[in-house]
């Protein structure tokens, strides 16, 4: 790369914060979906030019400054994990945030806490049950970035039935935009504290994230203010053991109820869905369907094997679990009350294996934490999935109709062996967003990265699903588009605007253009400021 | 084993980072989650067991060579093993610990060295010890004991006293009163003294594996002499090399091998001994990784991969999924909790998931900032409990905690547990 800008980051950040080095950026090019876009051994195909390691807000507009004096790209990644965080193109310069990693202040009384890029899910967690308070922990896993998913990319978990979707949960922004400058939105916009995301001050959510955030294509974040929660549980949930099924909570929280109801259909399904929403009950809802469960949950991949074989058929198709937590006993036996009638009105039925100790047990932490469970139930089996129907926000009924479709298109190839056998039922979602107006539903389809006609067949796949939703109408889902548009050569909102109402690159593209005068941060995965060829 | 018998490892490391945190579930505060001592000092991902996997991976399929900084990056690292404990919750293929070290015996084989594990190599060539001291002076510690020499007599217990107690003046009161523990307990107990060898675990983590091999084959021959029933020995490290290093190189130690915390825990319960006691401590527990995660019986496994259920991998025979979760974890605790006047409280990193101390993986001798650093780390740790004391069983970790901390004119105390058993 340009020796006079690595000089200059060398210069402002000290020469061990900055590398060049092939074998070291080989580490930002080896990525979760390489596979997909890059080589089956997991390398993408573009090697970034250097990788920064800036530690303040000052350092990161002075790489962007020099980004933009000398022609070159630059895209910031927070904890770095998925092919969104790689680079788009040769000779994209990172900005690796890990030393941004301040806890910079919990508010407990107006009950929210301001991060740096690197605080993850899990510390914010624990630092806030420990007084009271919680937050939104993504399906994802605790490890990823709180700022980065508030900012930049999606927001879904099974605690958004109670705490909404984690693009209203951002409050106060520090951000530094594509040419350099730093802005502040919402009150830190005014001097006014970090207390609120819309003023006073500027309000620039809908362009700063919109329903999915710019994943990096538009600058980088530098500060967040992250919604707190009230929450009724323990300050700490101690539990033995560290493995999936193995773990046991020591003691099961006695203002906690575990429910995983089962139904006839999937219509029936929703409708107690829709129901526990409005009636604002529930903590934490979690589809988990038996196809993946069984093959995800075992404590290593020979007893997955056996859970699939054996466990399949004595669990039902249509169930979903639901984590109720009172902030008093009286509070519990409502919410109790409640769910007993509306599996009442439902037909739902309870699943009592599930209720019990063991399952129990892995199935609240999950609910209430994210922790390893999902990880490891979407990635030890084959290595690798991808989501159908990932970004599906469904209102009542589309959600029914989308997760039939994904059902029927994935049998064909489940058949044909090259993907995970779990019956084309591997189904993972909240289920529920924001008390009940929208609904979410992922598909996780688990397939071999290192086996390329597996990859084919996810991508395929992938594209067959998304092409029969926007042949009915309904949505095509953002974050499961990004990737096989990238593994065709396409810009992802070019594939997607053309089955949509109105076409919003315009204004979108407009926004690119006057945020970033330069196109200096890189936008594979966001709008390019003129279509592409 | 070489870097091309990990090549399917290599390829399915997530890049998730569960290899820079302990387990998400048992944070309980944000300044001591993190588990990895090499990504928290260094930063590149690079430095993380994940890093290392795309590293080994790049240079496997010639995607890039080796460079002063690559070879920095790979033995910058402990190799404590905290990384694949995390890796292995959520999956089971990739071994990002196996893959560094492997990353140091193909530095060894290319001869891209570093001078200061030369330096402790060729102390080993020369006096069987990394510290080049004398041979002949190895088995001073045990005199006047009246210890058996297995050499010469049958003893049912081998006493390993290993390289650190051996040479290390400051130590000495501890190895001594292991030896002495025993023998009050009435046990039969002999040691090799001068004939006593390095059990080879630092030249293989050190990327030394040939060296490693001389040892373990010296170790057996002298087993079968003695006809003794246990191995016993206060170094966690050496338990460690026994443990897992040599089943690794399928060498195997045809003896019951029992780290001192094991056994005493084992007489305590038995009634042959007995703690003593001395004034009221509060005192936190250091697992130390060579006993604790890489203590864990290795099982060799030589099979294949299979699929199921359409992509599902399983491996055919089973194979073990190391986590760490077979460590010695439980006998210190009870030995601190058997003796009077202490109060024994946890800190946030135990188990498998313990911050390491430092000083393993060659970093002691060749980084001695990064050790530092990360003792001091634990230290810190330490005191955000309460305790009075940190207390462990490895002369390795005592040391490197011990230097720290007077490097700073710090007071805080650190014992082995052996002295909290003889009453301190
Ligand atoms: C296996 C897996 C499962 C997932 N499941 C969920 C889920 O259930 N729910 C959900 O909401 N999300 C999910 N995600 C996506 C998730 O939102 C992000 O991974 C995460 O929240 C973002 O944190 P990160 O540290 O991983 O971000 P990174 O990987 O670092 O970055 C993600 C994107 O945001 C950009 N970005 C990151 N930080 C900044 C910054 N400071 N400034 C500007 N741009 C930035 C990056 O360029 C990149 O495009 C999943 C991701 C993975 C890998
Ligand atoms: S080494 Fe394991 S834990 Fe680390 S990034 Fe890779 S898969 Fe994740
Ligand atoms: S072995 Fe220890 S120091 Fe080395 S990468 Fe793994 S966790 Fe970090």
């Amino acid at each position: 790369m340009n020796d006079e800008a690595y000089k200059m980051f060398e210069s402002v950040l000290g020469p061990d914060n900055v590398s060049r080095d092939p074998g070291l950026l080989d580490a930002y090019t080896y990525q979760w979906l390489g596979e997909m876009i890059g080589e089956p051994n997991r390398f993408g195909p573009f090697r970034p030019a250097c990788v920064t390691l800036p530690s303040t807000t000052e350092e990161v507009q002075a790489i962007v400054r020099v980004c933009n004096r000398h022609g070159l790209k630059f895209k910031a990644h927070s904890t770095g994990w998925g092919l969104y965080a790689n680079p788009g193109e040769e000779g994209v310069v990172m900005l690796d945030l890990r030393r941004m990693n301040r806890l910079i202040e919990i508010n407990e009384k107006d009950m929210y806490a301001v991060v740096e890029p690197y605080v993850i899910w899990a510390q914010l967690q624990a630092e806030a049950m420990c007084r009271g308070l919680n937050c939104v922990t993504i399906g994802a896993g605790s490890c990823t970035s709180a700022l980065a998913n508030c900012t930049s990319l999606m927001g879904t978990a099974n605690n958004n039935v109670s705490m909404g979707y984690n693009e209203r949960n951002v409050l106060g922004v520090e951000w530094v935009l594509p040419d350099g400058e730093i802005v502040r939105l919402g009150s830190p916009g005014s001097g006014a504290g970090w207390i609120s995301g819309d003023g006073p001050g500027p309000s620039l959510r809908g362009i700063m994230r919109g329903t999915f955030g710019a994943l990096g294509g538009l600058g980088v974040f530098t500060k967040c203010a992250v919604r707190l929660y009230q929450w009724g549980g323990p300050a700490e949930l101690p539990s033995e053991n560290i493995v999936s099924m193995d773990e046991r909570l020591l003691e099961y929280p006695e203002n906690a109820r575990l429910f995983v109801p089962y139904f006839e259909s999937r219509v029936m399904m929703e409708e107690a869905l829709a129901r526990i929403g409005e009636s604002e009950v529930a903590y934490s809802t979690g589809l988990l369907e038996r196809g993946l469960l069984t093959l995800g949950l075992g404590v290593d991949n020979l007893n997955s094997a056996e859970m699939r074989e054996s466990l399949l058929p004595t669990i039902p198709k249509n169930f979903f679990t639901c984590l109720l937590v009172g902030n008093s006993a009286r509070e519990l036996e409502y919410q109790t009350r409640v769910m007993n009638q509306i599996l009442e009105q439902t037909a739902g039925r309870r699943f009592e294996m599930m209720e019990q100790e063991g399952f129990r047990d892995i199935i609240t932490l999950f609910l209430v934490k994210g922790g390893s469970v999902p990880a490891k139930a979407v990635f030890s089996p084959t290595g690798s999935f991808n989501p159908l129907l990932c970004g599906f926000f469904g209102t009542r009924r589309t959600l029914v109709k989308g997760m039939d479709d994904a059902e029927e298109i994935k049998r064909k190839y489940i058949e044909s062996g090259l993907l995970a056998d779990d019956m084309a039922e591997g189904g993972w979602s909240p289920l529920i967003m924001d008390h009940g107006h929208m609904e979410y539903f992922e598909h996780e389809t688990l397939f071999d990265p290192h086996v390329p006609e597996s990859t084919l067949a996810l991508i395929m796949l992938t594209i067959e699903t998304n092409q029969s939703l926007a042949d009915k109408k309904l949505m095509i889902p953002f974050a499961s588009q990004v990737k096989v548009a990238r593994a065709q050569g396409l810009s992802v909102h070019d594939s997607i605007a053309a089955h949509m109402n109105c076409d919003y690159r315009t204004w979108q593209r407009q926004f690119k253009q006057a945020f970033d005068p330069n196109d200096a941060a890189d936008s594979c995965n966001y709008i390019t400021p003129k279509p592409k060829a | 084993m070489a870097l091309q018998d990990y090549e399917k490892s290599m390829n399915y490391c997530i890049r998730c980072s569960h290899c820079k945190w302990i387990p998400f579930n048992k944070i309980k505060t944000k300044r001591f989650s993190a588990n990895c001592p090499a990504i928290s000092r260094y930063n590149f991902h690079s430095y993380s067991g994940g890093g290392r996997v795309a590293i080994a991976q790049s240079l496997f399929l010639g995607r890039s060579e080796m460079t002063d900084e690559i070879r920095e990056t790979i033995y910058r690292c402990q190799l404590c093993g905290s990384c694949q404990v995390a890796c292995h919750l959520i999956g089971e293929i990739c071994e990002p610990l196996e893959i560094a070290r492997e990353l140091r015996i193909k530095c060894v084989e290319d001869g891209e060295l570093l001078p200061e594990h030369m330096l402790m190599i060729d102390g080993m060539r020369k006096e069987d010890n990394p510290f080049g001291e004398p041979k002949a002076r190895r088995g001073d510690w045990a005199e006047g004991l009246s210890l058996k020499n297995i050499n010469t007599d049958k003893a049912d217990v081998i006493f390993h006293a290993g390289c650190r107690f051996s040479y290390d003046a400051d130590l000495r009161s501890i190895v001594r009163g292991a030896a002495t523990l025993l023998l009050k307990a009435g046990v039969n107990v002999g040691i090799a003294g001068k004939e006593e060898a390095c059990c080879g675990g630092r030249a293989f983590d050190v990327g030394y594996r040939g060296q490693m091999e001389n040892y373990a084959d010296d170790i057996i021959s002298r087993i079968k002499a003695a006809g003794a029933t246990k191995l016993v020995t206060p170094c966690a490290d050496c338990y460690s090399a026994f443990m897992q290093f040599y089943p690794m190189i399928r060498k195997e130690l045809d003896i019951e091998i029992l780290h001192t915390t094991e056994y005493f825990a084992r007489l305590i319960k038995e009634g042959k001994l007995k703690p003593r006691g001395g004034s009221s401590l509060r005192v936190t527990y250091h697992d130390p990784c060579h006993l604790g995660r890489l203590g864990e019986p290795y099982i060799p496994w030589n099979g294949t991969w299979k699929k199921v259920w359409g992509q599902l991998n399983i491996p055919d025979p089973p194979k073990q999924v190391r986590r760490g979760t077979g460590g010695v974890y439980e006998p210190p605790r009870e030995i601190l909790r058997s003796i009077p006047g202490i109060e024994f409280v946890e800190m946030e990193r135990i188990r498998e998931y313990s911050w390491c101390c430092g000083a393993g993986g060659g970093v002691r001798e060749a980084y001695e900032d990064f050790s530092e650093w990360t003792a001091l780390e634990r230290i810190a740790e330490a005191k955000a409990v309460g305790a009075d004391a940190l207390v462990t069983t490895c002369g390795w970790c005592e040391r490197n905690f011990k230097d720290a901390l007077g490097k700073r004119n710090d007071d805080f105390k650190v014992y082995d547990i052996t002295e909290l058993l003889m009453g301190v």
